[in-house]
């Protein structure tokens, strides 16, 4: 995780943290677990509550070193690190017993990478979300929640479209085992992280602090979807409190103009548009068209219904929730919360909390 | 680490020259620290028509090909796991030259996931010298360690099996087949999650000691750049079947904290499970094997007698009966300079 000056508390709205999940005495697995998204809700976990055990699971052994000095089990005895990867599922169903939640963030998500890698990102993405939701039946897990990315909404490119399998493969669980009572598998998907390694705030933090005389921007139109990782934490967490199982969560995201971000974090530089990579669009959806019949506007989020699932919508409605318009869309360019520059970022977000507090 | 590094680099091991212009190379492994060091030399002195730097984590890969940029443009990046048998096949073809560096290397972190660590340390061994001979590759060297030798943990015990599956495989190929060899040495100065970065990072917080396990604990040092060489002169000098060790000296923990801080006390904490007092590079019952070649040993099994008689045709000579190559048994010994502020140390606290 990149720390970049000013920008967490541009984007940050501490709208998602409620309600809270209770996670004490529970038994966690977190997959991806140091990665920035992982570590940070390890972080969170470890801040929070008392689990009795909170499982680390990741490959790489030097994140996990690194990791283990920064969260360590001599002050969090219910830490436990755990190397693995999600491609195998007999680690997975080794490491899944007797644990009751599990969050799963292992993910490549690089899109030039995955462009080139195929089938690497295939068998990480989406055969180990099978694997992860496999080992949970298995294990007798009572939820998993798997983190997605506006990316898999009508993908285009490699990434995006694992990312709708893996969506695929949490959500849709085999028949007979909703009976069963398998574990409430839901998904909650965000957009890009503000300061994530590799992405574009880091990236425009160094050529200024390097002394760029000008910022690359792929397009002057393009616009993406922000979320805090501290927001994607307390979110995920969140809609695990009241997940019944088949629902993809998604936040009501502010949504930004990469040029208006490039503007507002060096106004002095020049910009130079580079063009379109390989596998990248201009907007991105947090929800299409085309499943708004399934969208209930809830509180702060979206929740996504499978289809024709009266049940489950009645008790979100009973709840609070409504349906929301029937050509409704949740798209990076006519969000009704876009950003011109970060600094009315700020005002929204704060103007927001403030509605929320008088609601 | 520049001390530490100018302390302990004695020899360069960069004779023979291997020739790389033209060629095709891999390096597994290839954004570790070792890989990385392989990749910035080779981009430096070679001008291959591919080098292939294959790993598991997207974001080193993403991280160093920012920072090659454009200059290099023969530097392919491959996602792939050394347990994925296919994806090395598929990535082998047409390689000429194979640098087998991708390993689990935590000691502890080996001890509490034993069958990982195994799963990429031998069957990932495996993986390699099975894509190597399918694809006809010429030369394969594969890294291995200090901790290989007599081993007492995991993680010493699977490098020592990716050695045998390296020199077994050069027993199995005909004339023509690929040549394997492994290149043992100690620790390299400076590498990630290591002693001397930790030391340094104590230091720069403003620590007032140094935890060492053991006073009396000594190792072998290596720089980075003299393990690059020692791998590409190796690749150019072996026959098939070497383990290959450098002559590099010894220093002791204590020796260390007292370079890299002179003013600073030291504290002992104890070993920690799966480590040893010192290290052997060459074990007592490996004498029979071991051949002394200018800068460096080879072991050699008996059954590897075509290699052994060809470097003893070049100069190579038996070792005495007596040899033994440890970190607590070497001529060279390297000591902190001498500083007038040495502090005693001081003992580890143990609570009643």
């Amino acid at each position: 995780m990149v720390h970049v000056p000013d920008m967490d508390p541009v984007f940050e709205t501490g709208l998602y943290a409620h309600p809270v999940a209770d996670l004490t005495d529970k038994s966690i697995l977190v997959t991806g677990a140091t990665g920035c998204f992982g570590s940070r809700l390890v972080e969170t976990i470890c801040r929070q509550f008392q689990p009795s055990r909170l499982i680390v699971f990741s490959r790489d052994e030097s994140k996990q070193f690194e990791m283990a000095r920064r969260l360590s089990p001599a002050d969090y005895p219910f830490l436990r690190y755990v190397l693995g990867d999600v491609r195998d599922l007999d680690r997975l169903i080794e490491t899944m017993k007797d644990v009751d939640v599990v969050i799963h963030a292992a993910a490549m998500k690089h899109v030039t990478l995955s462009e080139q890698n195929p089938m690497e990102c295939l068998r990480t993405n989406a055969q180990g979300t099978q694997n992860v939701i496999h080992a949970a039946e298995r294990c007798g897990v009572t939820a998993v929640s798997m983190v997605s990315t506006d990316k898999a909404v009508q993908p285009v490119n490699m990434y995006g479209a694992s990312k709708l399998a893996a969506e695929k493969i949490a959500t849709a669980r085999p028949f007979g085992t909703e009976v069963a009572g398998g574990p409430r598998t839901h998904v909650v998907r965000f957009g890009n992280f503000v300061g994530s390694r590799g992405s574009v705030i880091p990236i425009f933090d160094k050529l200024i602090r390097d002394g760029s005389d000008t910022l690359p921007v792929t397009d002057q139109r393009m616009t993406r979807f922000w979320i805090t990782v501290d927001e994607a934490v307390n979110f995920a967490l969140s809609s695990l409190s009241f997940a019944k199982g088949g629902e993809i969560f998604v936040p009501k995201l502010r949504s930004m103009a990469v040029v208006d971000l490039a503007r507002f974090m060096a106004p002095s530089l020049k910009i130079a548009f580079t063009g379109l990579r390989e596998g990248e669009r201009l907007h991105e959806q947090l929800i299409a068209t085309d499943v708004a019949s399934n969208v209930l506007d809830y509180q702060h989020r979206y929740v996504i219904l499978r289809a024709n699932r009266t049940a489950e919508r009645d008790i979100y409605i009973k709840a609070g929730a409504v349906r929301v318009e029937e050509n409704f869309s949740l798209c990076s360019s006519n969000n009704p919360v876009t950003l011109t520059d970060a600094s009315s970022a700020k005002v929204v977000a704060q103007r927001e909390h403030l509605r929320l507090l008088a609601d | 680490m520049k001390d530490i590094s100018s302390l302990v680099a004695s020899r360069p091991f960069d004779q023979p020259v291997v020739d790389l212009d033209g060629k095709s190379v891999l390096i597994t492994g290839g954004t570790g620290g070792y890989g990385r060091a392989f990749v910035e030399r080779v981009c430096r002195d070679y001008r291959p028509e591919r080098l292939i730097v294959f790993s598991r984590d997207e974001l080193k890969q993403f991280e160093m090909a920012h920072e090659l940029g454009d200059n290099f443009p023969f530097v392919k990046f491959a996602i792939g796991d050394v347990r994925d048998a296919s994806r090395l096949e598929e990535i082998t073809k047409d390689v000429d030259v194979i640098v087998h560096a991708a390993a689990l290397k935590h000691v502890p972190i080996a001890e509490r996931n034993p069958a990982e660590c195994l799963r990429t340390n031998v069957d990932g061994a495996i993986n390699v010298v099975r894509a190597a001979i399918r694809n006809k590759v010429s030369r394969v060297c594969s890294i291995s360690t200090d901790k290989a030798v007599s081993p007492v943990n995991v993680y010493g015990a699977s490098k020592l099996a990716a050695e045998k599956v390296m020199s077994a495989a050069a027993l199995d190929v005909g004339p023509g087949g690929p040549l394997f060899c492994s290149v043992r040495y100690g620790n390299v100065v400076g590498s990630r999650g290591s002693v001397i970065p930790f030391f340094e990072r104590l230091i720069a917080e403003g620590a007032d000691e140094l935890p060492i396990t053991d006073p009396r604990m000594t190792r072998f040092w290596i720089t980075m750049p003299q393990a690059v060489n020692f791998t590409l002169s190796s690749l150019q000098m072996m026959f098939g079947g070497e383990v290959f060790v450098p002559k590099i000296p010894t220093m002791s923990m204590l020796d260390i904290a007292r370079t890299l801080a002179p003013d600073l006390g030291t504290r002992v904490i104890g070993i920690r499970p799966g480590e040893k007092l010192h290290e052997a590079l060459i074990s007592r019952d490996d004498v029979l094997n071991t051949i002394e070649l200018q800068d460096r040993f080879a072991l050699l099994s008996p059954e590897h007698i075509d290699a052994r008689l060809r470097h003893m045709a070049k100069g190579a000579h038996p070792v005495a009966d007596d040899f033994f190559y440890a970190s607590n048994h070497n001529p060279e010994v390297i000591r902190a300079p001498a500083s007038a502020s040495m502090q005693p140390v001081k003992p580890r606290i143990v609570s009643a």
